[in-house]
């Protein structure tokens, strides 16, 4: 009977263990330096208002989780006509969709990068995407960078000027 | 009209839109908390007003050698009319993307595009008066 209980016992310890090394490292968004820039055409800009939850482990990316939120109130293009252009009804249109969202569905290993896919919303339409990025570990720090692009016109967006296709690039310094 | 008369109403008209456009600057960016000295610089503001009222100077100084007097008006009205136009510049102009509220730019830049144009329009004609005759 001891054998029994001290083998249960064992092996709820080896479950334990197990279940803490797979588990994914939660990361929290530096507020101050990060960086959202899209670039297009005659277009470009900043995004800011991130909100995010991040589970990220280098050693196990299948576990990892990205929640992100950018605040379209706060794009900024450096000229305010386009501002309000953007934030029109036939572009971000920010009055009715005031956020663009991003939720992973699954993180993959390429080569010394990653590839996050999932599911991208904006001006209420949601796309899978892909993005590729790098993570440099510097212990309790930590920094994403990404690039990946997005078609305007899927996400309807139709505003005169607005270019067919959009490089969104992306800085994420987080801490443990 | 000598060159000694010509640096004079641009130095006058110059210093004048100068310290109109940094007050200006000061007052506005006072009223609406914003800072834009990283693009309109102290330096940037003389030397505008420094280079428009000498063009302006040196287009009253050639069309009154080339047809007389009667050439003051068209130039002034050149003067409006390109003052007019400088402000198209200013609409579309992109600041750098962590200077915030962009859409405050156009109301401290637009008016100060005048100030030049303004202040040599005030001062030349007085000193015309000397200086021509």
């Amino acid at each position: 009977m001891k054998k029994i209980k001290l083998a249960l016992g064992l092996l709820s310890v080896l479950t334990l263990v197990a279940f803490i090394v797979v588990e994914s490292v939660s990361w929290k968004l530096k507020e101050d330096g990060y960086s959202v820039n899209f670039k297009g055409g005659k277009v470009s800009g900043i995004l800011k208002g991130m909100k995010s939850t991040i589970l990220f482990d280098e050693a196990n990316p299948e576990k990892s989780k990205f929640s992100v939120s950018l605040d379209v109130t706060t794009i900024n293009t450096g000229n305010g006509m386009m501002n309000k252009h953007a934030q029109g009804t036939d572009a971000l249109d920010a009055k009715q969709f005031p956020q663009i969202t991003f939720e992973s569905t699954s993180v993959t290993k390429k080569g010394s990068a990653y590839e996050a896919t999932g599911k991208l919303t904006m001006k209420g339409i949601t796309k899978e995407i892909i993005v590729p990025f790098t993570f440099e570990n510097k212990g309790t720090e930590a920094i994403f960078k990404g690039k990946f692009s997005v078609l305007p016109k899927e996400f309807n967006i139709t505003k005169s000027g607005t270019p067919d296709n959009l490089e969104i690039e992306l800085t994420i310094p987080v801490t443990k | 009209m000598s060159i000694k008369n010509l640096f004079l109403i641009v130095f006058t008209s110059a210093g004048i839109a100068s310290i109109a456009c940094i007050v200006y600057d000061m007052l506005y960016s006072q009223a609406f908390y914003v800072d834009f000295s990283t693009v309109l610089t102290t330096g940037a503001t003389l030397i505008g007003c420094f280079l428009g009222c000498s063009l302006m100077a040196t287009a009253y100084y050639l069309g009154i050698k080339w047809k007389g007097e009667k050439t003051i008006l068209w130039i002034n009205l050149l003067i409006i009319i390109l003052s007019f136009v400088s402000i198209i510049g200013i609409l579309g102009f992109q600041l750098p993307f962590e200077i915030e509220s962009p859409e405050l730019f156009p109301g401290l830049a637009i008016p100060m595009h005048f100030f030049p144009a303004l202040s040599f329009l005030a001062v030349v004609n007085p000193m015309m008066k000397v200086v021509v005759k």
